[in-house]
């Protein structure tokens, strides 16, 4: 089937040869029973139950026309969607109008909602993709359908679309809590004492570092202290200071399954006041924190290139 | 929006305890989604499958159907009648209380009664209104059954066949307006139904769905109306169902019994109407319609002569020598529905109607009984001379039923002796019933076992039918050959329309009698009775419009001669619709397609000529769609009049560009018209963004576009390279041309 194509700004515009058209199951119905109140009138010589026929015929022939005109013109601009975790539908936005400020009626997009478009305005309809892989999809086409006016007749016209969502990777269910602190001072005792602490449940321990003057009494290790280690600082969550760098090699399992390892734990950083890097093989972000630094290690994890060389095929709208 | 999900999920689960368990597994599963990933609603093809209709839309398809099949509950029996509203009614409380949403079996069960009722009433399921009944009980109960949209549309489709059928019934103007109505009404319904996305439903719903089906069916009509005009007609039926098994006509019978008649003078319905080619000779009270011909009676019935004596092809050896004397009369008659074989003509007919033959006595009887209305034409002469009765008719006109007594053969037996020749025996029996004390009433009494015994010598009281039988029997008894004609006679001439219309109620018996020298000789008793004892009955004043054209006195009054005068309107009309919509046939299309001379072409002609006039018209509704809505503004149409222009020569105005940058890229692509089209630019800017106040600018900005005619080459000015070339500028995507 013949696409609409869009311009360079996105925009695609319904042609008269792009559009499908076919009557619905309620329209061949309707046509059964035109057919068979034709044969009956013509049989009986019934004039008028003829007329009626025929003023149904007409309404149909006629509403037909509506429909296919109801496509004809439509300008369609499809934005791109906010980024989403595999699994998840994406929600496009797309804007529908007529340039020529024809008035529309009901139009509806396939995977998402329906609307009239009034003469000179642009109406909104939201779209709902379903993802599968992560990484840049593109939608390629929007399915834009009508029934109006009378739902006997389906047109239908596909245009194509540049526009695309960034699918993240599907967050694992659960993950290890995101790496030890990588602070200068670092022992490796602390990190086995760290690891105990973590596997008694003290579930906001993240570490511990060298004393600073400040901090807090309650926060010094006595215990490593009575054995006569120097005054150790335990970190917990929640304290701004505490950084992790978290590492695609510090997971086991395939690929797919150390990044979405890896979007739990960004998840799970974000939600703990902690800074936290990543390291991706060779490409390495700093650590940070905030919605910004988010975006920016997800879209690493989204765009690391694939294990196998599966290339994820587009999915249509759905 | 999941939980609303899964409470209408709980609300829809069917019956039976497999769906149940589906039922709630996918509940289950939807919830377990539901927690982890907020999923929007996903509305897929379900959209258009299941969707329910909301309470308004359940109550429009309730009162449509209510209402659109009035017409045919009224014809129905009473029991079926009032089964289809019952259901209508349960149908109408469901969408308050929806609790009462019988279940499969109840459904099941009622459907059955619905047969056994339809049976009952009809014993049969088949047949016109057996087959009707049951059609408008199934529908009735499928919108009983219906929830989803779905089920709503194919009720409306159901409906349209519903609306044709109910003209089985009757062919009324109004019956059609009111089924026109009707189908606006559908067609609103299905408009509305095919919204899909709509939050809550408003009063302006309805009236945009209104409108729209108003629209729709105000642009169907003129292709109906060629449709109508054009499409060829059958002219026999491919099949016949006996669609008219209980269908009630009024109208003659063949055969005369005590009360036969008087039963249709009572009624007001139409016979036939008639149209002389010129005004005619004849006052209407002197047009005798002669219909079936009797012969044979046992002293209370006459019957006709078995159908094989008057066998079409004995019928021209034994039809008497005619010698017509005055010219023939030509004219039409639209008949109504009779069931029977008999087309009414006057007197003697000369010209025959299309499918019809003559029989040896003068009845004019088409090939199949006539259930439509029916136009024919014929000619008639009303004075003739025959000779030459044949054996066998002479018989046949003198038999004599058993119970003929000495009080008759004694009263004829005296006009014979006083009398030399069979007229004169007429004379004397016409004097006869002059002078004794007969009355014509309508309300005769009753009549022992021979009633003409009894009528001649003691009650002396009845209507046509006794005065025609019992001078017929006279007659026979005085040696004289004598038949009874049934027919109709007078007629009321329009002046609006030009028609003659004959009633049932100027249904009449005549007598004719064989004379030697003149042939078969029209005698009617009835006229014979003096004036003043014809019983003026209440009920002709009161029905005005029954009483028989024989005795209707000239209204004086103004009121009257009002009433008169609307009353030949509404005749007029009527008579309209019945020629021209009703009885509608191959024939007129032929006559259309005389006009045109196209008549070689027939049928094919037809076919062609719908093809292009539907064309025609359907071709005229795609301009009014393609038609692009004007700007209010003048000075907004000019300055796309100067967009067209320039996409002449392919610079058509981009969608997202101002007229600033219009105007550089047209600078770009065609430095040539850099002056001309900066000017115009300028102008429509100030006009645009700058209020003024002179009404006159607009009017020069427009002037000064239609003076741009920009070539589509540019002119000899070499500045421009390759793209300055018309048609290659960025202007020229493929989706604003």
């Amino acid at each position: 089937m013949r696409r609409c194509p869009h311009d360079h700004d996105g925009i695609a515009t319904i042609g008269a040869r792009r559009i499908y058209i076919l009557p619905t199951a309620t329209g061949f119905a309707f046509g059964a029973m035109l057919f068979a109140t034709l044969l009956g009138s013509l049989n009986y010589q019934n004039n008028l139950g003829l007329f009626l026929t025929f003023l149904m015929a007409g309404i149909a022939l006629v509403s037909m026309h509506h429909c296919w005109y109801n496509l004809l013109g439509l300008s369609v601009r499809c934005a791109d969607a906010e980024p989403v975790f595999c699994g998840r539908q994406a929600r496009f936005r797309v804007e529908l109008w007529d340039w020529r400020g024809r008035d529309h009626g009901e139009v509806c997009l396939r995977g998402g909602g329906c609307g009239p478009i009034p003469a000179s305005a642009h109406a909104e309809i939201d779209v709902s993709v379903a993802t599968f892989h992560r990484g840049p999809v593109q939608i390629d086409e929007l399915l834009i359908e009508t029934r109006h006016p009378l739902g006997l007749f389906r047109a239908w016209a596909w245009t194509r679309t540049p526009a695309q969502v960034l699918v993240y990777p599907a967050p694992a269910p659960e993950a290890p809590p995101p790496g030890l602190g990588t602070t200068a001072d670092h022992r490796s005792e602390a990190k086995a004492e760290a690891a105990a602490w973590r596997d008694s449940g003290a579930e906001d321990f993240i570490g511990s570092r060298g004393y600073r003057p400040g901090d807090s009494p309650r926060q010094i290790d006595w215990k490593v202290l009575a054995r006569e280690r120097g005054l150790v600082t335990k970190e917990f969550a929640g304290d701004p200071a505490a950084e992790v760098q978290l590492d695609l090699h510090q997971h086991r399992g395939n690929l797919e399954q150390r990044l979405s390892v890896l979007t739990r734990q960004i998840l799970d950083a974000e939600a703990r006041p902690l800074r936290y890097g990543l390291r991706l093989g060779t490409e390495v972000i700093p650590a940070g924190r905030g919605e910004h630094h988010k975006r920016r290690c997800l879209e690493a994890l989204a765009r690391y290139p694939a294990e196998f060389d599966s290339a994820p095929s587009a999915p249509r709208a759905a | 929006m999941a939980a609303q999900r899964r409470i209408s999920q709980r609300r829809d689960r069917p019956q039976g305890r497999s769906y149940r368990l589906w039922s709630r597994s996918h509940e289950a599963a939807q919830q377990n989604r539901a927690d982890r990933v907020a999923e929007p609603p996903s509305t897929g093809g379900d959209r258009y499958r299941s969707r329910r209709p909301d309470a308004w839309q359940l109550s429009a398809a309730t009162a449509l159907l209510g209402l659109g099949a009035l017409p045919l509950l009224l014809a129905l029996r009473l029991q079926v009648g009032l089964f289809v509203l019952a259901l209508l009614g349960i149908s109408a409380a469901i969408v308050r209380w929806p609790r009462l949403q019988p279940n499969r079996w109840l459904l099941l069960a009622l459907t059955l009664l619905g047969g056994l009722l339809v049976l009952d009433a009809y014993h049969s399921l088949v047949g016109q209104n057996a087959g009707s009944a049951l059609l408008l009980v199934m529908i009735a109960l499928k919108r009983l059954e219906s929830r989803t949209v779905r089920d709503l549309r194919v009720l409306m489709v159901t409906f349209g066949f519903l609306l044709v059928i109910q003209f089985l019934f009757g062919e009324s103007p109004w019956l059609a307006a009111w089924m026109v109505l009707m189908l606006i009404g559908a067609v609103a319904l299905l408009a509305d139904l095919s919204v899909a996305g709509r939050p809550e439903h408003r009063l302006a719903d309805w009236r945009a769905a209104g409108h729209r089906a108003l629209i729709l069916t105000a642009q169907a009509m003129p292709l109906a109306l060629v449709l109508f005009v054009l499409f060829p007609r059958l002219d026999a039926p491919l099949w016949d169902l006996q669609l008219d098994d209980e269908r009630g006509v009024t109208g003659l019978t063949d055969s005369l019994e005590p009360g036969s008649i008087s039963e249709l003078i009572v009624s007001g319905e139409d016979a036939f109407r008639v149209r002389f080619d010129s005004p005619p000779a004849l006052p209407p009270d002197a047009m005798y319609w002669r219909g079936p011909v009797l012969w044979r009676t046992n002293g209370q019935r006459w019957v006709p002569r078995p159908e094989q004596q008057t066998d079409a092809a004995s019928a021209a050896d034994r039809m008497p020598t005619r010698t017509l004397i005055s010219e023939p009369i030509r004219y039409s008659v639209l008949l109504e529905p009779t069931d029977q074989h008999w087309l009414f003509a006057l007197e003697l007919p000369t010209q025959l109607p299309d499918g019809a033959r003559l029989t040896a006595d003068f009845q004019l009887l088409a090939s199949k009984p006539v259930t439509d209305l029916r136009l024919y034409r014929a000619s008639s002469v009303v004075d003739y001379r025959m000779s030459g009765l044949s054996a066998m008719d002479e018989r046949a006109a003198l038999q004599l039923p058993s119970n003929v007594t000495e009080r008759m053969r004694a009263l004829v037996g005296g006009w014979r002796e006083q009398s030399g020749s069979a007229a004169e025996v007429v004379e004397q029996a016409l004097g006869f019933f002059n002078r004794a004390p007969f009355r014509y009433t309508l309300l005769p009494p009753t009549l022992g076992d021979n009633p003409t015994d009894a009528f001649l010598f003691e009650t002396r009281a009845g209507f046509c039918e006794h005065y025609a039988s019992s001078f017929t029997l006279l007659m026979r008894l005085a040696g004289v050959p004598a038949r009874i004609v049934l027919g109709y006679l007078g007629a009321e001439y329009n002046p609006l329309s030009g028609d003659y219309l004959v009633r049932q109620s100027d249904a009449h018996a005549w007598a004719e009698v064989w004379l030697d020298g003149q042939g078969w000789v029209r005698v009617d008793p009835t006229a014979a009775i003096a004036a003043e004892r014809i019983e003026r009955e209440l009920r002709f004043d009161t029905l005005g419009r029954t009483a028989p054209a024989r005795f209707r006195i000239e209204e004086t009054s103004a009121l009257g001669q009002l009433l008169r005068g609307a009353r030949f309107l509404a005749d007029a009309l009527d008579s309209g619709w019945k020629n021209w919509v009703l009885g509608f046939s191959s024939r007129d299309q032929l006559r259309l397609l005389d006009r045109l001379g196209l008549e070689a072409l027939r049928e094919y002609g037809l076919a062609i000529l719908m093809t292009i006039a539907g064309s025609a018209v359907m071709l005229t509704w795609v301009l009014v769609l393609a038609r692009q809505p004007r700007p209010r503004d003048p000075v907004q149409r000019c300055w796309q009049q100067f967009g067209r222009r320039l996409a002449r020569i392919g610079l058509p105005p981009e969608r997202n560009e101002g007229p600033f940058h219009y105007l550089e890229r047209i600078q770009q692509a065609r430095p040539d018209l850099e002056q001309s089209a900066a000017a115009i630019v300028e102008q429509y800017l100030r006009l645009r963004y700058r209020p003024t106040t002179k009404p006159s600018t607009h009017r020069d900005f427009c002037r000064q576009v239609r003076r741009f005619r920009p070539s589509s080459r540019p002119s000899s000015r070499p500045s421009s390279g390759p793209s300055s070339r018309p048609g290659s500028g960025p202007s020229s995507g493929p989706a604003s041309a």
